[in-house]
């Protein structure tokens, strides 16, 4: 797994009870065109999934502000996320009302949710916070995917899912280094879009990361800000099965 | 003074949202000192105050620092803005209730999804700045210990806030003449405290500190304050 921000898993608070949203269909993967040289292919998958495993550090603490629109209404959260050396994440979500998630990531992208606020569904943590952190922050693996060229030239990155109708794609400038977007499209239909919207180099770091990301999903829309980044420094470990044996933050 | 201990505590946890009324309000030793704490509030008018919260949570060495202002008028209005270390704004004025987010460099007005929470929230400042806290003691059990200051401990009557707030401790200056800090404590250990440094107390506010449209800038509230020494 790799770490990019994570987007905070506000989502929650009652995703379910939203009707429509975004119905965007997007363009057509097969407007991409492959990349013919096996070489070059082959180092432009190996830059993109660099850039996707450095967009946000690991062995970092990631404070980020969200605000989540939903049905047009608004609601912020505070959302912290630790990244550990192996990939492996926990997010813990802030809001008015206190914790209202606290789940773990493991390397292989397990989930656990290790508490959630009443109001908030355990089922809703999983299907919006722990989506969220995933494709936000979840690497794809190296099989499964494929380098393309877009009539512009803009560099992707397709991941197509096993076993299930969902493809990821991942859009890059700077010719592979830089992550800018992802879209998920199902049957050909775009149905989640994520976009970074700024960079900026926090102090202590010697790079830019994503500092501003919009994320149009289905049935809400997330705006995050990312605040703070910083090494992690001592922590307790996520105790979950997995997570906890790759635990380098003791 | 007392404001900020409700203002805050309930931003952070929306205590008086979810805890079922008790059946019964049992006295104890806390009923002279809430009544001295009402008697001190009676001359306050307004209220501004820096704060700094802290918040640490078991599975991270650092505590997470957040840092802003609270200004607070009689009867019932309030701005919590916070400065540091992202940018946000909470306007309540007994009527209406505002938030507005910093992003990409301009203040952006919510159209906040829970603004009857923040209303009902309101309220219950509103029955702290009346000087009316022991009604709280339907929802609370209080006590109240005296050493160096003084220090005042709310414990929710429902056990499912308790599942999330074990207890809120109100710390006071000795002559509860200011509130110095809050902390709220959690079941798992994690805790928050917020502190107030820097208070003034009965300063002119500008009308538009508390517009819910067009706040004014914090600078020109600090300028207030300067003005007021």
């Amino acid at each position: 797994m790799r770490s990019r921000i994570t987007a905070a898993g506000c989502v929650g608070l009652g995703l379910a009870l939203c009707a429509g949203g975004c119905r965007s269909t997007g363009p057509q993967l097969s407007t991409a065109q492959p990349l013919s040289h096996r070489v070059e292919a082959q180092q432009l998958v190996a830059r993109m999934q660099q850039a996707l495993t450095t967009a946000f550090p690991r062995n970092a603490r990631v404070q980020h502000r969200v605000i989540l629109t939903i049905a047009r209404r608004q609601f912020v959260f505070n959302g912290h996320l630790t990244i550990q050396a192996t990939g492996a994440m926990r997010l813990v979500v802030l809001g008015p009302m206190g914790r209202v998630a606290d789940l773990v990531a493991d390397a292989d992208g397990k989930i656990d949710v290790k508490q959630h606020h009443p109001k908030f569904r355990e089922r809703w943590v999983k299907r919006y916070i722990a989506r969220d952190m995933q494709l936000l922050c979840a690497a794809p693996d190296s099989a499964q995917l494929a380098a393309a060229r877009t009539p512009d030239g803009t560099l992707i990155l397709e991941h197509a899912l096993p076993d299930t109708p969902d493809v990821h794609r991942y859009t890059f400038g700077d010719n592979g280094a830089t992550w800018e977007a992802l879209s998920v499209y199902r049957k050909g239909r775009r149905t989640y879009h994520a976009v970074v919207e700024q960079t900026r180099q926090f102090s202590g770091w010697n790079r830019a990361m994503p500092s501003s990301l919009k994320v149009q999903a289905k049935q809400y829309q997330l705006d995050i800000t990312i605040v703070d980044v910083r090494p992690l420094s001592v922590a307790t470990p996520p105790d979950s099965k997995g997570a906890s044996s790759n635990a380098v933050l003791h | 003074m007392k404001q900020f201990l409700l203002l805050t505590l309930l931003l952070l946890s929306g205590f008086p949202l979810q805890a079922k009324p008790a059946s019964t309000a049992p006295g104890n030793d806390a009923d002279p000192f809430l009544a001295r704490l009402a008697a001190s509030l009676g001359s306050v008018t307004t209220v501004c105050s820096e704060f700094e919260q802290e918040r640490r949570m078991a599975f991270l060495a650092d505590p997470l620092i957040s840092k802003g202002m609270i200004v607070f008028r009689k009867p019932d209005t309030v701005r919590w803005e916070t400065t540091q270390p992202y940018r946000s704004i909470l306007i309540a004025n007994g009527k209406d209730v505002a938030q507005f987010e910093w992003v990409n460099g301009a203040w952006n007005k919510l159209r906040i999804g829970y603004a009857a929470a923040i209303a009902k929230i309101m309220e219950s400042l509103t029955l702290t700045w009346s000087g009316r806290l022991a009604e709280q003691r339907k929802d609370y059990e209080i006590t109240v210990s005296k050493g160096s200051n003084v220090v005042l401990t709310m414990v929710p009557r429902d056990s499912g806030v308790r599942d999330f707030i074990s207890a809120i401790e109100l710390h006071f200056a000795k002559d509860l003449s200011t509130a110095q800090q809050i902390v709220l404590r959690e079941p798992s250990g994690d805790m928050t405290i917020i502190r107030f440094v820097n208070q003034h107390l009965n300063a002119n506010m500008p009308a538009d500190c508390f517009d819910v449209d067009h706040p004014v800038a914090l600078e020109q509230v600090r300028q207030v304050i300067r003005d007021a020494k």
